[in-house]
Order: structure tokens, then sequence, then C-alpha cells
């Protein structure tokens, strides 16, 4: 049924469908229509699960985790100063490796305070051992968050969906949302291991030598490069019931472009219709839209960018120090290159500041026609905008 | 090792040191506890004597959670249980003073203030012990640790009051001196729903500076001094003295302990002090709340573990 | 799908499911718990080494008839000792440290007044070994009550008319009823005893019995009074006490007459309750307190003093008479050192000194002797006792000595110890069966038990009595001791009824309660439930906990639990 909803309320549908044995969660702008809703549906008794009301959302994943390790569908939700607090917790949910899934809203960190788009709060869990999917509009957040059942459950490994503040967060658009029964049919019920079985006892998580927890390190490692091909393959499955899929990486025009324009979320929506432009004045640029960084494709992206002569990536969040962090990624996973494409990357809306067509149609000019590529990222900021416009 | 044919749900061999109060403690409330329970342990003396990979000491499932979470890690596993149909599985978790009084204080609240339905057992042993004796808001006044060099200047937390504004329906308050006492507790405890707080003195004989075998001694010294009374809260509200302690001055109970041995006679007087005034503000709380709630207690619908007061 | 070790739940996330019990944390300590059963101080104290605690927790536990039996182990006259035993056990109890000892003594009453229980045979290897015991004062009952319990065939000899002895004969009826003893004897003669009264041994008689039986035991105690030696003793009017107890037309000679009785002991204070009631106008004792025995408990000195008796400590130098009968005793003052050994609480001098006690009638009662006959005069005597030694061996072969006549202590818990232990002798002699270990058992310490002669493995070291700790201590509350109940002394003294009456049962369980149950082992299982390391157990069935030397690690938290001081932390073997 197509409904007109905000990407909150998409996602919420999703977990609806989806049938959550425990949801934990607690407010945070702008996640908390994700909360309200879940918590309106439970107050009318249409979740089904138990919703905890936590006092935070380190409470909220440490009763996920634990539900999730009892053998149930766990679910929640937050964003930014959340996620921050949550950090301790994603490491334990990882390495307990459970299945809890996570809808993050990507809102800038404090300080300063702002409530705006910005990656960087996802992207610094980078390291938990969390699956991470970044979606680009009200339906691909509906519809990732129904796979990330899928994913976890199979896999024992905590997937966080992105969406982002406002744009997909706040915007409505149509969204397709599945019928009840076909999303059961797809998901069947929960089916990961019962830690706490009294008839087979035992303690978990308790201290390990360092090379047994080096094994077990490599363990999560083994299960998260293997997630390349179940996330893959989740997504064909779900194309096969609901007519959607998404890939690891998205591409558009890359064959013969001399410029492949690498996006995630929101901006490569901005992307497609600028590319549109570019195209239709003999501009030879191509669009790679990158879905999964966790764990990271690799091979999907070699194989778009491997003979791509330039590459730029456009990007939301900043590691600061360095540049943006899907830049970093992408040079790293190019380095054994043959071809080795010149890479520049460019930092645009940080602290959800606009990136519309004109500047995306900036980046792609700079890029397509510098000379010398440099290291360190390069703020498309107003200044940039306008002197570009004298 | 079973004993007169009664389970020990604890095992022989793990790794506290020689007389620990912790072991003691977490051996008679798992005694109680039964078999039919999922234990939750968090960084403390009880994840060590919980043992390490791949050896156990606990005979129920069990979970080594992060420090600060035992009352959302309970609450998690005590909800999916009950998502799975299973409603007759108790869930306990232990946490230490640090874990409670200090840094879990906050999921603790939350979890209490939800109601949620587990035990909660502080093993209280006054002070970081597993990292080696670091002050923390448990411990006494007067009292050496290795922050506290010259002695700790503040009273200890009212943990107990902090759980009692919550009005869950049980929190009680045990010694490992008196095991059957602790032992009715958890085993009350379990007969209810809802949050149930145990607050366990359990000395450490390192942290304490007592010999190996006065934990015991120690604990009952502690009780009969009227340092730590003996008594239980239901409801948040009405509250009962269970034992008539011998009031021994404090000074016996300071006095046994290297970790008091700098303490000055006027501060010996300050603890009598404060330890009388204390008493004396339990016994009258115990007086006014039976007063106004009578003997029974509050009610608590024992299904569903809701207040209704 | 194919498998995947990074997908195997067992494998991705440590679960432990092997048990610490892998780890040998013995190996941290050497020191391990000790479990010893040890006499109690009480027991130790006791001559006749009654197992007290064991039977007081029976009571505890309201078992008087097991608590009957624990007493009947060691000794056959719970009903007497019940009621006139000086219960040294008493004074050494460990409960003296915290409020007030147990009474003991009333303990062993209530087993006698409240339970049954027969005696109990403890092995048949003396059936053809007949054995003949001369008295049956306590330490003859005793001897032939062990001896049948042996097995030994016993001919028990009485020159009187009807068995006991002194108990009989010379404890006043308000102390010690009648059928109180006459209870304690029946249950005796259930065994393999003939009593044969009204024959008295002479020289002769001593032989043929020595020619009949494997052995003779002479229990015949100390019938003759001892003289003072000083000026007037042959007055009319001084009577010796014992001949004073025993014959009641000699007691109504005290009728309104003053009445002085000098001596300090047992005989002293009967023979002045005595005279009070028989109406005697003033009753007072005059003792010596470097000489005179002391009374056998303050109990009866108080009822004494309750019931008008004064006591005088005072020196009496010479009996004055007039007219051939006692008039007064001249008397010197007393030196304050010579309170030294003697100083009871209750006996402070309160009474100014007199040179002068006039009376009408003195009763002497500072110790008897052998009866002069022709049954001892042929024996070797030292101090006025037959010589022998601590298992009652006299220099003849076959022939052995118990109680008064013998050198022990004059009591009759003494009495009864002598008989046990010369009863043990002969029958270890008689068997063949006399080692070093039954020696040295005979000849250790004052106590003797005959249930540790016939226990199997380790016997209980005699000299080392339990030790309580202080968490014994911390965790016992302060009671008060159970009273019995007594008659008032102006009811008392118009009659011979027994003056302490016993407990109701359900008092003499919360007496029996109040005892530490020092060195038995009572189950309590506090060891076990303050182990840390859940090593201590005991093994089903029996009594002893152990160690699980694998795994204690030595903390001792067990031994420092252990109120009764069973368990005591040494080297581990």
């Amino acid at each position: 049924m197509k409904k007109f909803i905000t990407g909150n309320h998409a996602v919420a549908e999703a977990v609806r469908l989806c049938r959550p044995d425990v949801v934990a969660a607690y407010p945070i702008t702008p996640q908390t229509p994700i909360y309200e809703q879940l918590a309106d549906w439970d107050s009318a008794g249409e979740l089904g699960g138990t919703m905890v009301k936590v006092e935070s959302e380190h409470s909220a994943m440490a009763t996920c985790l634990s539900a999730s390790l009892t053998g149930v569908r766990t679910f929640t939700a937050t964003s930014s100063q959340g996620l921050a607090l949550m950090h301790e917790m994603l490491h334990f949910a990882a390495g307990s490796r459970t299945a809890v899934v996570m809808a993050v809203v990507n809102r800038s960190l404090a300080a300063p305070w702002a409530f705006w788009s910005d990656q960087t709060d996802s992207l610094s869990q980078r390291d938990t051992g969390w699956l991470q999917l970044y979606c680009e509009d009200n339906q691909e957040a509906l519809d990732t968050t129904i796979q990330a059942f899928k994913i976890a459950e199979e896999l024992m490994l905590p997937v966080m969906v992105m969406l982002e503040a406002n744009f997909i967060s706040h915007f409505m658009e149509p969204t397709e949302v599945p019928e009840p029964d076909q999303v059961d049919e797809w998901l069947l019920p929960v089916n990961i291991p019962r830690r706490f079985d009294l008839s087979n006892p035992g303690f978990m998580n308790g201290v390990v030598s360092a090379k047994q927890y080096r094994d077990f390190r490599r363990l999560a490692s083994d299960a998260m490069e293997h997630a390349l091909t179940v996330v893959e393959r989740v997504d064909k499955e779900y194309e096969s019931t609901f007519g959607r899929s998404y890939g690891l990486v998205e591409t558009v025009d890359c064959a013969d472009a001399e410029l492949v324009l690498v996006t995630t979320a929101t901006i490569t929506s901005t992307a497609r219709v600028a590319l549109a432009s570019l195209r239709s004045k003999g501009i030879k640029v191509g669009l790679c839209k990158l879905r999964l960084f966790r764990p990271f494709p690799v091979k999907a992206l070699r194989d778009v960018l491997d003979n791509a002569p330039r590459v730029a990536v456009i990007e939301r969040n900043i590691s600061i120090g360095r540049e943006g962090i899907f830049c970093s990624e992408i040079k790293s996973a190019l380095i054994n290159s043959p071809g080795r494409p010149k890479i520049q990357g460019y930092l645009a809306g940080i602290g959800g500041t606009d990136v519309n067509t004109q500047l995306i149609e900036w980046v792609v000019q700079d890029a397509i026609t510098r000379e010398v590529f440099v290291d360190q990222p390069i703020w498309v900021d107003d200044a940039v905008l306008e002197g570009e416009a004298q | 090792m079973n004993n007169n044919n009664t389970i020990d749900v604890l095992d022989a061999g793990h790794a506290a040191c020689p007389g620990c109060g912790y072991a003691i403690g977490m051996k008679t409330v798992l005694k109680a506890l039964g078999s039919k329970a999922v234990v939750v342990v968090v960084p403390s003396c009880a994840a060590i004597i919980a043992g390490p990979f791949p050896n156990t000491s606990l005979g129920v499932p069990s979970f080594h959670s992060a420090f600060e979470i035992a009352a959302p890690t309970a609450a998690g596993i005590s909800a999916a249980l009950k998502r799975q149909g299973i409603s007759d599985v108790t869930v306990l978790a232990f946490a230490g003073d640090g874990g409670t009084f200090d840094i879990g204080l906050q999921a603790l609240s939350g979890a209490a203030d939800r109601n949620e339905d587990f035990i909660y057992v502080c093993l209280d042993n006054e002070a970081y012990m597993n990292t080696g004796v670091q002050v923390s808001s448990s411990t006494p006044m007067y009292s050496w640790t290795g922050t506290s060099p010259n002695g700790n200047t503040k009273n200890k937390k009212q943990i107990m009051e902090i759980m009692a504004a919550h009005r869950i329906p049980y929190a009680a308050t045990a010694s490992i001196a008196f095991p059957e006492d602790l032992m009715a507790k958890v085993e009350k405890a379990k007969t209810m729903r809802g949050t149930r707080f145990i607050h366990l003195l359990a000395p450490c004989n390192t942290g304490w500076k007592i010999a190996p075998d006065e934990a015991p001694l120690v604990s009952r010294l502690s009780v009969e001094s009227n340092i730590f009374p003996l008594y239980e809260i239901f409801d948040g509200l009405r509250y009962e003295i269970n034992y008539q302690p011998k009031r021994l001055p404090v000074e016996n109970y300071l006095a046994v302990q290297g970790r008091f041995s700098h303490i000055l006679p006027d501060q010996i007087k300050a603890v009598q002090t404060e330890t009388d005034r204390a008493w004396a503000e339990l016994c009258a709380r115990e007086a006014r709340t039976r007063q106004l709630y009578g003997d029974t207690p509050v009610a608590i619908d024992c299904e569903s573990g809701t207040k209704e007061i | 799908m194919s498998y995947h070790k990074f997908l195997d739940p067992e494998l991705i996330i440590p679960i432990s499911r092997s048990s610490t019990t892998a780890f040998r944390t013995g190996s941290w300590s050497r020191i391990r718990p000790v479990f010893e059963e040890k006499f109690s101080p009480c027991s130790v104290a006791c001559p006749t080494a009654n197992n007290i605690a064991s039977a007081m927790f029976k009571i505890s536990q309201g078992d008087f008839d097991g608590a009957l039996a624990a007493f009947l182990e060691e000794s056959p006259l719970p009903g007497v000792c019940g009621r006139v035993c000086n219960h040294n056990c008493q004074s050494k109890c460990n409960r003296n440290d915290h409020d007030s000892s147990v009474r003991i003594r009333t303990i062993e009453r209530s087993a006698s007044d409240h339970g049954t229980a027969k005696p109990v045979q403890l092995t048949d290897a003396g059936k053809k070994l007949p054995v003949a015991v001369i008295g049956s004062g306590p330490a003859g009952l005793a001897a032939a009550y062990h001896l049948a319990r042996m097995g030994h065939p016993v001919s028990l000899l009485e020159a009187s008319e009807r068995l006991g002895g002194l108990l009989a004969m010379g404890i006043p009826g308000y102390r010690l009823p009648k059928k109180v003893l006459n209870h304690d004897i029946e249950r005796i003669l259930t065994l393999d005893i003939k009593p044969i009264t009204n024959h008295t041994v002479d020289h002769e008689g001593l032989e043929k019995l020595l020619d009949s039986h494997k052995a003779v035991l002479l229990a015949t105690g100390t019938w003759a009074p001892t003289t003072m030696g000083i000026p007037g003793e042959d007055l009319k009017g001084i009577i010796p006490g014992l001949d004073f107890l025993l014959d009641s037309s000699i007691q109504a000679q005290v009728k309104g007459r003053n009445v002085i009785v000098i001596g300090g002991g047992n005989t002293a204070i009967d023979a002045s309750r005595v005279a009070m009631r028989n109406g005697a106008a003033t009753v007072s004792i005059l003792y010596r307190p470097d000489l005179d025995a002391l009374p056998d408990s303050d109990d009866e000195v108080c009822e004494a003093e309750e019931e008008g008796i004064l006591r005088i400590p005072s020196h009496p130098m010479e009996f004055i008479g007039e007219k051939g009968e006692i008039c007064s005793i001249r008397c010197r003052e007393i030196v304050q050192a010579e309170y030294s050994n003697n100083c009871i609480s209750s006996s402070k001098p309160n009474i100014e000194f007199k040179e002068l006690f006039p009376c009408d009638v003195v009763i002497t009662a500072i110790g008897q002797t052998l009866v002069a006959s022709s049954l001892h005069s042929s024996l070797q005597q030292e101090y006025g006792r037959i010589v022998a030694d601590r298992q009652g061996r006299t220099a003849r072969k076959g022939l052995y000595v118990a109680g008064d006549a013998g050198p022990f202590q004059a009591t009759v818990v003494d009495a009864m110890a002598s008989g046990k232990r010369a009863a043990v002798s002969i029958h270890l002699e008689l068997t063949g069966s006399m080692d070093e270990t039954s020696t040295a058992l005979l000849d250790s310490g004052r106590t003797f038990s005959i249930m540790d002669m016939f226990k199997t493995g380790p016997k209980r070291n005699s000299d080392a009595s339990a030790k309580i700790n202080r968490y014994s201590y911390l965790t016992a509350s302060e009671t008060t001791p159970q009273c019995s109940p007594t008659i008032a002394a102006d009811e008392r003294v118009c009659g011979f009824q027994e003056v302490v009456g016993g407990l109701e049962s359900k008092e003499a369980t919360a007496e029996a309660g109040r005892c530490f149950y020092c060195g038995s082992c009572i189950g309590c299982d506090l060891c076990a439930t303050f182990c840390p390391d859940v090593s201590m157990c005991q093994e089903s069935g029996k009594t002893a906990y152990e160690a699980d030397p694998e795994h204690c690690k030595g903390c001792g938290a067990c031994a420092a639990a252990c109120v009764r001081g069973v368990l005591e932390m040494g080297e581990e073997q």
C-alpha cells in the first residue's frame, strides 16, 4: 500500500511489519517520531512486542543486546548524541554477536549544538563491528530496515540503518508499505541462538586470553566479510518478492565516464538530477552510490572505479584532521587498483547545509578539469561557490 | 560440589581470594535462587568468580555484561524470556557497589522506575576492589582506600533510600553473616514480580585489611554494631527491621579492620553518633510506616508486577 | 547453507561450559581445616567424662531419651548426679565468659526426669569372667554397671539392707529423694548384676571372693569419723557428722537446742540443714578456711544460709564442758592469709569474731576415714586410704579399690569415676587386652571416657578441650539461665521434701539450647555455608566435615565460624 509518510514513519512501518519482540528506545531529535510511532502502536496493542521505555540510549542498547541474546527480535533507534552515548554498548552488542537492528537518524554531533543532517555520528561507529547501510530516501529506509532483520539474524551481527536528519526523517514521500503477510512470508520468525537456555547452561563472555580474543575477533571479521554476500543475496531475495533492490553500490552511467562521482544517501538523489543535466551538456560523468559502508564493498567499488580515470567523492561528514570518511575508505579500497584513478574529496552539506544541483555541478566541473589532485578535502562552502560565480 | 544434597549453584575452583566475602554471598544467594534462573554479572569480583573462558563456576545460564548495565541487561533478558512464553525463570543480576551506587545508578534507577522484572543483588564491598581498592560512593567515612589514603571524607551513600524512593515492591539489606536471613530474602523476592533489590554487605578481605577467615565475623559485627542493620522495605514505603542487633559499640567493628587503623578517637565518636542517628531514624520509620500501612505489604499485583499504591 | 565456523553459534562468542572445578585452587595453600571432635571443657572437668555436649544438643532438640542415653554412656546415676553432683563442669563452661554457665546439672536431672533409656552393652567379652564388687555406693554401683556392660557377671555385695551406700544413707532426702536413687539403681540392675545385701565381707570373706571371682573391687567407702585432736572431744553432746545423718533418733535430740557444726564440706552443710529440719533452736557452722573441705557447690551454701544457718570462719581450739556435757567452744581468730584457698563469695566473714561459742550440741564433720576392720587392716594403707594406683590396682593381683576407700577424690562423681576406671582396668586385664593406648588413657588426665575406649578410630585427647572463638560469643545472645523451682526457705525447713525441683521439658530445652556444644559437631553447617570455595562437605551419613583438598584455599573461614571449636586450621598431612 502506498502511503505518504516521513522517513521516520517509514522505518516505524518496517519495524512493525517485522514483528519485533523487544523494542527499547529513548527520545532524541530527530529520531523521536520513530519511537513515538512505535509507542503509539504499542499502546494500541498493534506492535505485538514489548516496548521498554528506557532512561538512556545506553540502556536501550543494553536491553536490546541482552534480549537479542535471549533469542528474540530486537530494535532500537537513535541519533547523534544518543548514538555516541551508546558507543560502548555498540561494541558489546557486536562482540556478543547479537542481531540487534537499529535505525540511526544521522544528525550533527555537539558541540556546537545543531539538529541538521550529518553522517559523522554513525561513521564514528565504524569500528564497532556493526553493519552499516546508508539510505537515499524513505522507501529505501523502509526496505533496508526489513532487510536488516534478515541480515542481522543470519549473520548474528547487528545492523545499523542510516537515514538522514530532516531530509529523510521528516520529509514526506509516497512510500510503498508492503502487506504484512508478504513480509511474514519473506522474513521468517526469529531463529537465533537462545543463550539463556536452562537445558544447556553456559556463562557467556567470560574473560578470554589474548589468543582467544584474537580468534574471536577473527571470527567476527570473517562473518563481516561474509556479510557482503549475505547483504547482496538478501537484497536480491527482497527484490524477487517486493520488486525493489539497491545493491551494495549503485552505478549510473559509469561505463564511459571520465569522472565518477561517488555519493551516499540523499546527496545521491540531487546528484542524479545534476548528472542528467551534465550529461546533456556532453560531460562524461557517472554516478556511484555507496549504500553499504560496513562491511566495505571493496570489490563492488573496484568493479566500478578501477577503470575510471577520475573520481570525486562528495560527502556530508568529516574525520577532522583528515578528510571525508568515505573518501579515505575509497582511496584505500583502490590502492591496489592497476589504473589508479585520481581521487578528489569534496566536503559538502556538513551540518546539513544545502547540497543542490549547482553545487554538484561545480564539483564535477572542478574534478573533471582539475590538474592537481590534492590530498586534502575541498570544502565546498559558500565562499567557494560565490568565488566561482564571480 | 553438592553439600547435604542441596544445590549450590556455584562451583569450586573459582579465582576469588581466600576467604572472599563476595563468594560467600554469591554462593548463598545462588543456593536460594535455585536452578530455574538466569544470572547476570558485571565487571566486579563476581565476574572473576564466575570464571575465565572456557570455565565457569556458575551452574545456570549466565552472562558477563558491561559494568554499568546490570539492570537493563537483566530487564532485557526478562522481557525477552516473557516474549518466549517463559515466565518461571528468575533473572538475577549481581553488581558491585561501584556498578550500583556509582556508574550503574542511572540504569538501575531507570529499570527500577519501570519496575522491570528481576532481582538485583548489590554485592557491596564498599570500594572498587576488583581494580585494587579505590573509593566509591559506598565507601564509609574514614575508610582507607587507594584513592582515599588519609581516610574517606564523606558518608556512605544511602542506596536503600534511593531504591525506596522508586517505590519498588521489595528492597532489603542482607549480610553474609546471616545466611538464613539472606536466603529467606532471596526466596521471598523470588515470589514477587517487578524490581527487587537486595543490598548485601560482602566484605573484601584484601580491601578491608582483615584476615582471610574474618569475613563472616566482620559482617556479623557490622550488623551487631548497627553499622549495617538488617531490614526490608516494601513498596518503598513500609519498613520492617528483621533483626534486633546487640548494639555493640562501633569501635568493635572498626577496630578489627585495617582500613580503619588510622581512625582517631573523635572520629570513632563521630561514627557512633552517625550510627545511632541512623538507627533511630530507621526505628522511627519502621514505627511510622507500620502505623500508616499496617503489617501487610501494600498491594502488589504479583502477576503484572505493577504497583498499586 | 554450507558450514561456516564464524556462524557456528557455539563458537562465535566465549561460552563457558566447563566447570571451574578443573582449577586446583587447593594448591594455593597447604593449610586445611582439621575436623577433630574434642572433649568439651565441661566434659573434661567432669570426672566421669559425661558427653555433655551431645546430651545438651539432644535436649535442645527435645530428645530427652537420647540425652539420657548419652549420660548413661559414661555414668549410671544421672538422677543422682543431676541433683547432688558438685558440677565442676559448670565452672568450666565456656558460657561463663559470656553470661553465665549452662545449668548442666539441672539438665542431667531433666534427662533423668523426662527421658527413658536402657544401659547399652559395650561388649560381651567379659562373659565368663565374674567380678565381685564390695560396696554399693557410687563407686561400687558405677563399677558394677560398667563391668556388666562389658559382659562380666557381677556380684554386688552390700553390708546394709539396701543398695546405695552413702547415697542411700548419707545424703538427706531434701537433696536426693530415695525414689530417684532407687530409679537409678533399678536401671543398673537390669544388667547382669547380682545384688547381695546384708553381707559384710571380712578378711576371710575377701579371700573366698578372690577365689570364686576373677577379680574383686573394694568400694567400701570411709565411714569412720576423723577426730579433731583438741581437748574435750570426748564430751557428751559431740556427735560425728555421719552418725548424725545416719540415725534419725540422734537427729531428734537436737530439737530446741543450739547446734554448732564443725567443718566445711557437704557433710557439714547436710548435718546443719538436717539439724535445722529437726527443730534446732539455732544452727551455726564453724569452718576453718585453711583446713576444711569446700562444700561441693555454692548453691548448697546459699540454701543453708537462706534457711537461717550461720557460717562462721573460725578455728576451734577446745571443747569446754559442764558436767561432762559440751557447753561452748573456744576458738582463735582467723588471719587473713587463711582465706587464700577458700573464698566463696557468699561466705565472706560477716560475723564478728568471738572467742567463745556457746552451744548445746556439736556435730563434727571434718572428714571420714576407713573403718577399722579385718578387711581393711589386711591391706596396705596410707593417709587413711588403701594404697592403689590410678586404675585402682592394689599390690595384690586381682584386687582393686575404688571410691573413698582408695586414694581418690571424695565426691560422688569422683567415686563413680574411680569405679569406672577400675572396671575398665579389670576388664582389660582379665581379657588380656591391656595395651599401651589403654594404659595411657586410663592413666591420663582427670577425665576418663569408657566410650572413647570402645570407639574405633582416634581417641579424643582429654588435654585438648574445645576452644571457643570470638565468633561464638558474637553470635550468641546473652541469656539468663532457666531457674529451677525452689521451695521457700521457711517452708522447706519444716520437712524433708526436695528443695529444688526440676525443669519443665520446655524450660530444659531452652536451657540446653544455651549450650555451645563445644567440641561436638551438631551439623550446623556453618562451616560449609561460610566456605567461599564451596569446598566443605559432610559426607552423607557421617559426622565429619572435610575440605576438598583440591579446592580449599585454606582461608580458615570454616574454622573461624565453627562455634563448637571442632574445626581448626592445620598443615595438610
